[in-house]
């Protein structure tokens, strides 16, 4: 039971991670209708200055955590201001493809600047902090994850229901003429989606980092294991990306912990597998995802 | 208030759409638009609302002036704060958020919250209807409550000119006539109303002055009164004469060229 208890905390704490990085598509996703390939790459570049503001710096985790937002951030808005502006009103598939290009080119500029060897991750933690509780061992680090996520989620949540442009952001995703008729500064809503894309989006990769010790060019790719979860939860909702990452965090580690007891045919990479199962199993029931609307755009 | 000098537009820098269009909206009054699909009408709403990029139009001619000043080249933003506001074809409401929700994003430009109060007061006095309504969603009203909801959405920047796009699009006969009592009542409190419509018997009946818009030119302006009188809107617009149904308003040019033409050998 006990190791039970301890599989479904760390499901849980993978599930906000994975919640954390498909927010960032989600907010994206609805306000430009846009899949941003180029998240991954926005939150390797912020673990990277995080790291290295740590290792190299010598600051705090407490001041390098948001030297990293704010590196990301900047690149967000950089990008709209430079980009997305002037593709307001074109099909949402040209810029789809731009993101592809701004992916490759951030990997690159990680390459070049800080080369392609494994560092290690910034950690305000050491591996065994934490408390016991009825025989689970609750690691600080997946406290913290499971604890900001919450408060974020609430914060997104008044942000969307109360205010002026959370309103704003809502409007121009169900509707961007009528939104822009209205007097709603679409420039501004873009610029706010990708600048809150991106800082959630690093906050999830940072709270990765930190789990896995260690972090290569490579680390992306992480965001298209948050893939499941957003499709799963439904592309365009912001409550379905933390409601799908928590289910596919919890599917991918309880297989991990089990999947030894099951025959040797299966193998050891079950794990890796069921995520992508669960997401084709709804997908079948609920092809717009379990909170997604009907008529999301398939590109 | 309003006045647009030779106004010309083309899409994708090719295709004209509006070809010197000059017309005049003066304080609370009631302008009515007509004239039959592709003429250019809601390109001339978009001239105004700032709209025109979204569609990748662009002004190519003549300038548009409110007050005397300049706004051909401002954003929708500022456009609005100016205090025009368009109820774009269709309703085009935000389905899925809630009537207030709907209003209040009408409202977004509006930095003072007493102002927003009183939009919302006078939207609610307006439209009984919504306030019974208030937190359901956009999406689950009727026609006639959608297109109401839009132009409540649209009122709640308090513009000086509202812009209507086909208000009556769709909706049963007592729903066009209870449109056409709430367009005379916005203009009794003094907001002026650029309405364009399909339905010409409804707009001239509200309206104090017409303009006829064919293939991007204005090929007529008069009194509304007049409008309803004359011989060929009568009969192109409402239907009032059998057999011909195919009649341009050309010739109407035409005669009036000729008309021109007679003067200039008389004198």
């Amino acid at each position: 039971m006990a190791y039970f208890l301890q599989l479904v905390f760390a499901g849980v704490a993978q599930g906000c991670i994975y919640a954390l990085i498909g927010l960032g598509f989600s907010i994206i996703f609805k306000a430009s209708q846009v899949i941003n390939f180029a998240q991954g790459e926005l939150l390797l570049v912020g673990t990277y200055v995080v790291a290295s503001a740590v290792l190299n710096w010598h600051l705090p985790f407490l001041l390098a955590l948001p030297l990293g937002l704010l590196v990301t951030i900047l690149i967000g808005l950089l990008f709209e201001r430079l980009v997305l502006r002037r593709m307001i009103g074109r099909p949402p598939f040209t810029v789809l493809m731009i993101t592809i290009g701004l992916d490759i080119i951030l990997r690159t500029l990680v390459v070049v600047g800080w080369g392609s060897r494994t560092i290690p991750a910034a950690t305000p933690f050491t591996v065994t902090s934490g408390f016991n509780v009825a025989g689970v061992h609750l690691g600080s680090s997946d406290l913290w994850t499971i604890g900001v996520t919450i408060v974020l989620c609430a914060a997104l949540y008044y942000f969307f229901r109360r205010t002026r442009y959370g309103l704003a952001m809502r409007a121009t995703a169900l509707d961007q003429e009528a939104a822009l008729a209205m007097g709603i500064d679409v420039r501004t809503v873009y610029a706010l989606a990708w600048g809150l894309a991106a800082a959630i989006t690093t906050l999830g990769g940072v709270l990765l980092a930190i789990d896995s010790l260690a972090i290569d060019p490579n680390f992306g790719n992480a965001a298209l294991v948050a893939f499941p979860a957003i499709i799963l939860g439904g592309l365009d909702s912001v409550s379905g990306a933390v409601v799908g990452g928590v289910i596919i965090g919890l599917t991918s580690v309880l297989t991990a912990g089990y999947e030894s007891r099951l025959p040797a045919v299966v193998g050891t990479g079950l794990h890796e597998v069921t995520p992508y199962l669960i997401m084709i199993l709804i997908l079948l029931i609920r092809p717009y995802g379990l909170f997604g609307s009907r008529k999301v755009e398939r590109v | 208030m309003l006045v647009l000098q030779d106004v010309a537009v083309t899409y994708q820098n090719v295709i004209p759409a509006l070809r010197g269009v000059s017309l005049e909206i003066p304080d609370k009054v009631v302008v009515a638009l007509l004239g039959t699909n592709g003429a250019g009408k809601t390109t001339l709403l978009r001239a105004i609302s700032g709209l025109l990029p979204l569609h990748r139009g662009t002004l190519v001619g003549g300038h548009i002036l409110l007050a005397g000043e300049r706004i051909d080249r401002l954003s929708p933003t500022r456009i609005v704060q100016l205090g025009i506001a368009q109820v774009l074809e269709g309703r085009r409401l935000f389905e899925d958020l809630t009537v207030d929700e709907n209003l209040y994003a009408g409202a977004i430009t509006v930095r003072n919250p007493t102002a927003i109060r009183r939009a919302y007061d006078r939207v609610m006095s307006l439209f009984p209807v919504l306030a019974e309504r208030r937190s359901s969603r956009a999406g689950y009203l009727s026609g006639g409550e959608q297109q109401m909801l839009a132009i409540g959405r649209a009122l709640m920047a308090s513009p000086r000119l509202l812009l209507l796009d086909e208000p009556s699009l769709g909706l049963a006969p007592f729903m066009v006539q209870r449109i056409r009592s709430i367009i005379a009542e916005i203009n009794a409190e003094g907001t002026a109303v650029l309405l364009v419509e399909q339905n010409a018997q409804m707009a001239l009946s509200v309206a104090h002055y017409g303009y006829v818009l064919e293939t991007g030119r204005v090929v007529l302006a008069a009194p509304a009164a007049r409008l309803l009188q004359e011989e060929n809107i009568r009969q192109f617009y409402l239907g009032l004469r059998e057999g011909e149904r195919q009649l341009s308003l050309g010739h109407l040019r035409q005669r009036r060229r000729a008309g021109a033409a007679e003067r200039r050998w008389q004198s």
